[in-house]
């Protein structure tokens, strides 16, 4: 029954509130125990601490507004400490004043422990990024110099000889270097990016035309909204790229169409390369894992997997009969306003 | 001299065949295919670099010095303060830092070759 997390959360909250109530009652009832406490204030006592309860969980949401709600309901139990003796018994006043200051400590507690998970939460998200921008500066950092070595190295030689085929090496792995800052600049701008809407078929179409002159591409899917910013556009991008760079041959065809999921579409992008060997398709999208002959930095797919999961989707792999790749991207569907 | 050059960047590989054209060079793409071409050639000195696929050169180098603990082999890492000292850990006799040129290569190499 309950199948998501908040749920799950709101349900121990309730029994700790709940567990409070009863350690509360408790320890009124031995605290005094030449006065027996009426049931009647017991009750009393026990719904109070219920409505906190029920202020608590339907306004969850609102952590800043709840703080200042129970801040207001401390003073004012206070307050009332101070003056209901005028208006009331002696016990009544006290037992007012205790059942507003105890809801409050119970509102603000609560409010404390939900903003503590934040920011919880929070820093766990810091953590992964600071982590992911460290594992990408090293990943550069190492293409690079690896790239440097070869051009000094060629330029070395060039010196030497002028042969132009050295130049063309050394052009290569310029334009290497080139490929790898732009990753960086999209790996820098997933950190901290908005999600929106984005149209689908749009989007992939766009993508299309730029690799219109290298790939046969058609694309068939559907006006669908989901969740993403730019940088879906170059996950997608290092998609087709990844299956222009290893499909093993020119003019390789790719297909795209969608498939509708109910709150999440499928984009289903088919290639008729050499295809990726079974054993490594889950490998393919961890950090630095590159294969074959045309690996790069191994770092395409990997930012291809951190963009996806950014916008709550998955990507994976599967088999493409009977020749290629198949790679699937689940995308959430966004609410269009 | 037999030298086995282990990269996975083919430039890399060519720049190294280039630079040490007066040897007799083999490649290989990774430590996995590294195993399999020593145990074939049996070469005086192995170039392996770090950070590679499938198996990096820090495993690489243990397997083959339990293969041959006579083995030389020198890293060549973009890393040399914490790559560079993770591979002489593991057993290897010197690292080179990228960027090189041929003459520190050379150097580095010579200074293994006579014992």
């Amino acid at each position: 029954m309950l199948t998501n997390k908040s749920d799950k959360k709101r349900l121990i909250d309730a029994f700790l509130i709940l567990s409070f109530v009863l350690v509360f009652l408790t320890i009124r009832s031995v605290s005094d125990p030449r006065e027996t406490i009426p049931i009647g204030r017991v009750l009393t006592e026990s719904a109070l601490l219920s409505f906190a309860l029920s202020v608590y969980v339907i306004s969850r949401r609102y952590s800043r507004i709840l703080i200042t709600f129970g801040f207001g309901l401390l003073a004012l139990g206070i307050f009332t400490h101070i003056i209901s003796e005028y208006f009331f018994t002696a016990d009544e006043s006290v037992m007012i004043s205790e059942i507003m200051m105890l809801t409050s400590g119970f509102i603000l507690l609560y409010s404390f422990m939900k903003l503590y998970r934040e920011m919880r939460d929070l820093n766990g998200k810091l953590e992964t990024m600071v982590t992911f921008l460290k594992i990408l500066n090293s990943s550069l950092r190492h293409d690079i110099l690896n790239s440097l070595t070869v051009i000094l190295g060629y330029l070395e030689f060039y010196r030497e000889n002028k042969d132009e085929f050295l130049l063309e090496k050394i052009e290569e792995k310029l334009r290497y270097i080139e490929k790898s800052l732009q990753n960086f600049k999209t790996a820098e701008s997933l950190v901290g990016g908005e999600n929106s809407q984005i149209n689908l078929r749009e989007l992939v179409e766009d993508v299309a035309q730029d690799f219109a002159g290298e790939a046969k591409i058609s694309v068939r899917v559907e006006d669908v909204y989901v969740v993403g910013n730019s940088l879906l556009k170059s996950a997608i991008w290092n998609i087709f790229q990844n299956s222009i760079r290893h499909g093993g041959k020119s003019g390789i065809k790719i297909e795209v169409r969608s498939e509708d999921l109910g709150s999440h579409v499928d984009l289903i992008i088919t290639d008729n390369g050499v295809g990726i060997p079974k054993s490594i398709r889950e490998k393919v999208f961890e950090e630095g894992f590159s294969f074959g002959s045309t690996a790069g930095s191994g770092m395409g797919l990997f930012i291809v997997k951190k963009t996806v999961e950014m916008f709550d989707g998955k990507v994976f792999i599967d088999s493409n009969e009977p020749e290629g790749t198949k790679f699937i991207i689940r995308l959430k569907k966004a609410v269009v306003s | 001299m037999k030298i086995l050059v282990v990269d996975d960047d083919y430039a890399m590989r060519d720049l190294l065949k280039l630079m040490l054209k007066d040897h007799e060079v083999y490649e290989a793409e990774n430590g996995r295919e590294a195993i399999e071409v020593f145990r074939n050639i049996k070469p005086d000195i192995v170039l392996m670099d770090i950070m590679m696929p499938e198996m990096d050169g820090i495993t690489a180098t243990q397997e083959l010095l339990k293969m041959d603990s006579k083995t030389v082999v020198i890293g060549v890492t973009a890393f040399a303060s914490h790559k560079g000292r993770e591979i002489l850990k593991a057993g290897a006799r010197d690292v080179i830092e990228k960027p090189f040129t041929k003459k520190k290569l050379i150097e580095t190499l010579t200074k293994y070759v006579n014992k």
